[in-house]
């Protein structure tokens, strides 16, 4: 017993001197995120999923700690990346006293796994959501902290007007102030992320998210079939959307929308995604009258999001924030001809009338207009898929971007 | 108040059938006090976002995910 509190004692002590961290050059990574597949709430599960299966490939070592979900291992190693599970036992009796106890869990074993693989090279936070676990953590095994700020509390919730919102906007401030190095998706995420928060120029990497080129390579869905699934006919001009149902979205302009397209053309409109605003956007789409023309399907498996991107003619992502926007990457990828508000990252990824085509967000006559140009001229069609298609063969393959947020531990460890 | 009610679930950590809870823990939180639940809850359920088995209640992957939607 003597021993053991002894030799706890030195080993505290060696960890609040030097660190607790690998003794050789290898890169040991600690991922924090409150989501990872099959837990997929929002982007952040795909980022970083593609983010650690391809600093895996590069001979990093990564380890990521994220939330249970039922029917998923507590412990796996996918694909090379070890995955962390941990369960959450205590009840909270609202959404930020439960962070908070993640938090608690996250740090908790952190702690654990450090002393199991000897230690972390970085500690990789995503989002405000684990700040106070990767701060814990940086602070009590002396780890350099890097940071991912995936949105903005600001932009998200459209101002912050409530305790919950201060509080989320102050872990932002204190993510920013904490790590060595902030990572954001896209030049205007930088934008906002210097003027709302007075980050220093140099400590802000622009990384952008990725995608897996060959995601639709060897997906044999029947596009009539899949159609059929849905009730759709193989003549409709089917218009997809993917995301969340929240405000951020917009996928009620979206929705106005299609009275003004169907003056025009059969077209049909298929809604993936679920959230607090499913009911009030089916009430919208019944009081367009064209209420039949709609369909939400809520949560549905990856495959069949990839099977229905494959069957339809284009998609629209008519967000009215919408820092980078994985989705677009999805579709373009998928050769889907994109319609996208001209918003934030969103307005990086799609050059208009180049890879996709732009229209003004919140605005329905501007998105049935972009219907329109894409249904109308199959030809301008062809070249901005063909277009969209290099653009993420050049600039979005996840194995360039963790070559990218390679060179950032690097950077940041020298 | 079915936001309130999913929201609550999954604050609880009612995510499986081990962590499911009863409706009486429901109505003596805060947010719900005084509500009558049952109508909402069997539409949720019809919904396919909770589960009620033995008097107790919890979310389904589905119900999670919406629950957590507002958050990401």
């Amino acid at each position: 017993m003597g021993d053991s509190k002894k030799s706890r004692a030195d080993e505290q002590k060696l960890i609040s001197e030097k660190g607790l961290r690998p003794n050789d050059s290898s890169l040991r990574v600690l991922m924090l995120t409150w989501e990872y597949p099959p837990r997929i709430v929002g982007g952040i599960a795909k980022v970083v999923e593609g983010l650690s299966k391809s600093l895996t490939k590069l001979g990093v070592e990564v380890h990521v700690i994220t939330n249970e979900m039922p029917g998923a291992p507590l412990e796996e190693n996918d694909e090379g990346v070890h995955v962390h599970r941990v369960r959450i036992d205590s009840p909270a009796p609202n959404f930020h006293a439960w962070v908070l106890l993640m938090n608690h869990y996250f740090a908790k074993r952190a702690g654990v796994l450090a002393r199991e693989v000897g230690g972390f090279s970085i500690v990789h936070a995503h989002d405000w959501l684990v700040l106070p676990s990767g701060s814990e953590t940086k602070n009590y095994l002396g780890t350099p902290l890097i940071s991912t700020l995936h949105s903005l509390e600001y932009k998200r919730a459209g101002g912050v007007n409530s305790p919950e919102g201060r509080m989320i906007e102050s872990l932002e401030w204190w993510m920013t102030y904490e790590s060595s190095v902030i990572i954001v998706c896209s030049h205007s995420m930088k934008d906002d992320s210097k003027w709302k928060y007075q980050v220093p120029d140099e400590k802000i990497w622009v990384i952008p998210n990725g995608i897996n080129p060959d995601k639709f390579k060897g997906s044999h869905s029947n596009r009539n079939e899949v159609r059929s699934r849905y009730g759709i006919n193989p003549s409709d001009k089917l218009i997809l959307f993917v995301g969340r149902l929240t405000h951020q979205k917009g996928c009620e302009y979206l929705i106005r929308a299609i009275p003004l397209v169907a003056k025009y053309h059969n077209a049909r409109l298929i809604v993936v995604g679920d959230g607090y605003m499913r009911g009030e956007l089916e009430s919208e789409a019944s009081r367009t009258g064209e209420g039949w023309r709609i369909r939400f399907t809520g949560f549905i498996p990856d495959s069949e999001v990839t099977d229905l991107m494959l069957s339809s003619d284009l998609m629209v992502i008519p967000s009215v924030y919408e820092p980078f926007g994985v989705v677009a990457l999805e579709a373009m990828t998928a050769d889907l001809p994109v319609v996208a508000s001209d918003v934030d990252g969103l307005g990086e990824i799609i050059k208009h009338e180049k890879n996709g085509i732009l229209v003004y967000p919140r605005d329905p006559a501007s998105i049935a207009w972009g219907i329109s140009r894409i249904m109308s001229d199959p030809q301008n069609t062809r070249k901005l898929t063909e277009n969209a298609s290099k653009d993420v063969e050049e600039k979005y393959t996840w194995d360039a971007i963790a070559k990218l947020t390679l060179k950032a531990y690097r950077k940041m460890l020298n | 108040m079915s936001e309130e009610i999913i929201t609550m679930l999954s604050n609880l950590g009612a995510i499986d059938e081990d962590k499911a809870v009863t409706v009486e823990l429901l109505e003596s939180s805060e947010r719900l006090k005084n509500r009558v639940l049952d109508e909402e809850i069997s539409k949720l359920a019809m919904s396919g976002y909770i589960k009620k088995i033995d008097g107790k209640l919890y979310l389904t992957k589905s119900g999670l995910l919406r629950a957590l939607s507002r958050f990401s």
